[in-house]
């Protein structure tokens, strides 16, 4: 590398003012998450207090109101998130892995087709599937339950999961399961021993966008589910009351759900780039 | 101790025959080297008699029993691939182990083997590595002793060194070789390297568009090639080739080429089109009186070796690749007379290439 000694870290450019850009731009990204931090430790006064206060005494009380056993505990919403975030991941890669390593390794009648037809799935918007799922899930009776998020999740999850899956088993070379299979192993345990072991950080890339996608979704959550399976995400939503907004409440519950997703993005940022690029370059 | 047997082998891709109908016999204990430019079938053949291709048509033999319908991992022979496909994700100790470990060895022989073969090929210290921590010869190493840990029935290499230095190929071959003759086992090694070829063979086989062109041992081939291919795929530098016409003159039969005369044999048809071939080392700059013809040349480039020297030179348009013994001085653009040893020229049918008379 010509620059060497200068070269921080791959993609950070050297010149200053290139640097000085990107500190702009960190910043305008960070400010939000870090307001969203400090008001969920602010009261009301605090809040609206004019000018703005950046630091105050914090004050906790709404954590402990929903991470606490009273009535508006929010630890209900939280094991719905976790459940339904977990099983779907779950049930994904175990479809999708599959299905990446037959894409990656067979050729089978109209397999590119097949290929582009899930992704192509994708292209309708999910907002089209909310009415009839919703008559459909009256009609069977089961609104309001944590097995229709689960399905629903799985079902948008897979194909984008079966392409990132993809590109991981597409990296590993043939000659590796000719290997085993000389060395006498049979499909699966090749599968078990050697081509999954190998896949393992493209498993975990993919399995935390999944969880990430189940954790963050929305809209189905809002439309399908009313008391029971409410997820976290939905009891945020309904800090915006009709006359009032319940700004520390909000804060302090879109903090509580970043959690998870700083927490991944921080320990597996490695994993994370390297699902990105997967396949880019040879 | 095994035999492998190839009969009416065939391989079909779609309408491309990758191979195309061979027979072969391995005898126990040989080292067979398929040869051929890429795309000759030979990597299709291997990968057949390992299981991982499945036959179109024709037969395997594995000691006189017929294995087509055997998978690979039933089959217990090894194959060094060309990228090794050493296990990533496992030590040196257990890419040698694998194979035994899913044999249901036990530890105690896993172990012994392991260090035998190890110690063989001097891996002893490495085995606590992981592959990404070798070095290129040393990887290669790693996967012949995974091969021969196994004892198998028969080795298989595909093309095995063609990704390590020059220097190092060198004495890699010599080491495999060493290794094969010492354990006896029936070996199959595909190569595109004439070189690889003819020092390692105790038979060579050289293929071309998925058929079989001649099978013998190294000197034969390179002393009597069957056709024009197997004249030029073998020898570095290649064979040099003449083609012309055949005349009668004064009453007997004659190449045509540019301006030179070479006299031929009365098998020969007047009008017809002939290839002679003449090897770079039966051509020379000295009268022996052996040599009956000479052109006039024009030196073009000079490749000093040290022990030899290969010399360029254009002969009316056609360019020849001459060996001199030792030092060779010589200018270019240098106008010099070139001898032709006619008592070793190589004469083919310039229609179908193959060889004519003895």
């Amino acid at each position: 590398m010509a620059r060497g000694e200068e070269q921080i870290g791959p993609g950070i450019p050297s010149f200053p003012a290139a640097r000085g850009a990107m500190m702009v731009l960190l910043a305008f990204s960070l400010f939000p998450i870090v307001w969203i931090m400090l008001t969920s430790v602010k009261n009301e006064t605090a809040i609206f207090s004019i000018p703005p206060q950046v630091f105050v005494s914090p004050d906790f009380s709404s954590y402990w109101k929903f991470l606490g056993v009273g009535n508006e505990s929010a630890l209900r919403f939280i094991w719905n998130s976790t459940l339904i975030a977990v099983v779907t991941t779950f049930i994904t890669l175990l479809v999708s892995s599959l299905a990446a390593y037959a894409f990656s390794r067979y050729r089978f009648r109209a397999s590119n087709y097949l290929l582009f037809f899930m992704l192509a799935t994708r292209l309708l918007p999910p907002v089209t599937a909310v009415v009839p799922l919703y008559l459909l899930f009256r009609y069977l009776e089961i609104l309001d339950t944590r097995f229709i998020l689960i399905l629903i999740y799985t079902a948008l999850n897979i194909p984008f999961a079966t392409w990132l899956m993809k590109a991981f088993f597409d990296g590993i070379p043939k000659e590796l399961e000719e290997a085993a299979a000389l060395d006498g192993c049979g499909a699966l345990r090749t599968l078990a021993r050697v081509t999954f072991p190998l896949a393992s950080s493209g498993i975990a890339a993919t399995s935390i966008f999944v969880f990430l996608l189940a954790w963050n979704e929305f809209m189905f959550a809002f439309m399908l589910t009313n008391v029971h399976a409410r997820t976290i995400p939905v009891r945020l939503a309904e800090t915006m009351g009709e006359m009032q907004v319940f700004w520390q409440d909000m804060s302090t519950l879109a903090t509580l759900i970043m959690l998870p997703a700083l927490l991944v993005g921080f320990f597996m940022q490695r994993y994370l780039i390297r699902a990105l690029t997967a396949g880019a370059v040879k | 101790m095994s035999t492998v047997s190839i009969e009416n082998l065939s391989k079909h891709f779609g309408s491309v025959r990758a191979v195309d109908g061979i027979d072969l016999e391995v005898a126990e204990g040989e080292f067979l080297v398929l040869v051929g430019p890429s795309g000759c079938g030979k990597t299709t053949t291997l990968r057949m008699v390992a299981g991982l291709e499945f036959p179109t048509d024709g037969e395997i033999r594995v000691s006189g029993e017929r294995v087509n319908e055997i998978p690979a991992k039933d089959r217990n022979m090894a194959m060094v691939f060309q990228n090794y496909a050493l296990y990533p994700h496992m030590t040196v100790y257990e890419n040698m182990a694998f194979g035994l470990r899913v044999r249901r060895i036990s530890q105690g022989d896993i172990d012994r083997r392991v260090k035998e073969a190890a110690a063989l090929m001097g891996l002893e210290d490495l085995l606590h590595r992981k592959p990404r921590q070798l070095s290129g010869g040393q990887r290669q190493r790693v996967a012949v002793c995974r091969a021969i840990v196994r004892d198998p029935v028969a080795f298989l290499f595909d093309e095995p060194l063609s990704n390590l230095d020059a220097t190092l190929r060198v004495t890699a071959r010599a080491e495999i070789r060493k290794l094969q003759r010492r354990l006896g086992t029936t070996s199959i090694y595909v190569t595109h390297d004439q070189t690889e070829a003819m020092t390692m063979g105790d038979r060579i086989v050289v293929m071309d568009e998925g058929k079989i062109l001649q099978v013998g041992p190294p000197i034969e081939l390179y002393d009597r090639p069957v056709n024009r291919f197997v004249a030029g795929f073998l020898g570095s530098p290649a064979m040099n080739f003449i083609e012309g016409r055949v005349r009668r003159a004064e009453g007997r039969l004659e190449l045509e080429a540019g301006a030179l005369r070479f006299p031929l044999p009365e098998v020969c048809r007047e009008e017809s089109a002939y290839t002679l071939g003449f090897r770079p080392e039966h051509l020379g700059f000295v009268d022996s009186g052996a040599r009956l013809v000479s052109g006039e040349g024009r030196v073009e480039l000079v490749e000093p070796l040290g022990s030899d020297t290969f010399v360029a030179l254009d002969l009316g348009g056609e360019v020849l690749t001459v060996k001199e013994e030792g030092h060779f001085r010589a200018q270019v653009g240098e106008g010099i007379r070139v001898f032709f040893d006619m008592d070793n020229a190589h004469l083919f049918d310039g229609a179908t290439g193959a060889r004519v008379g003895g």
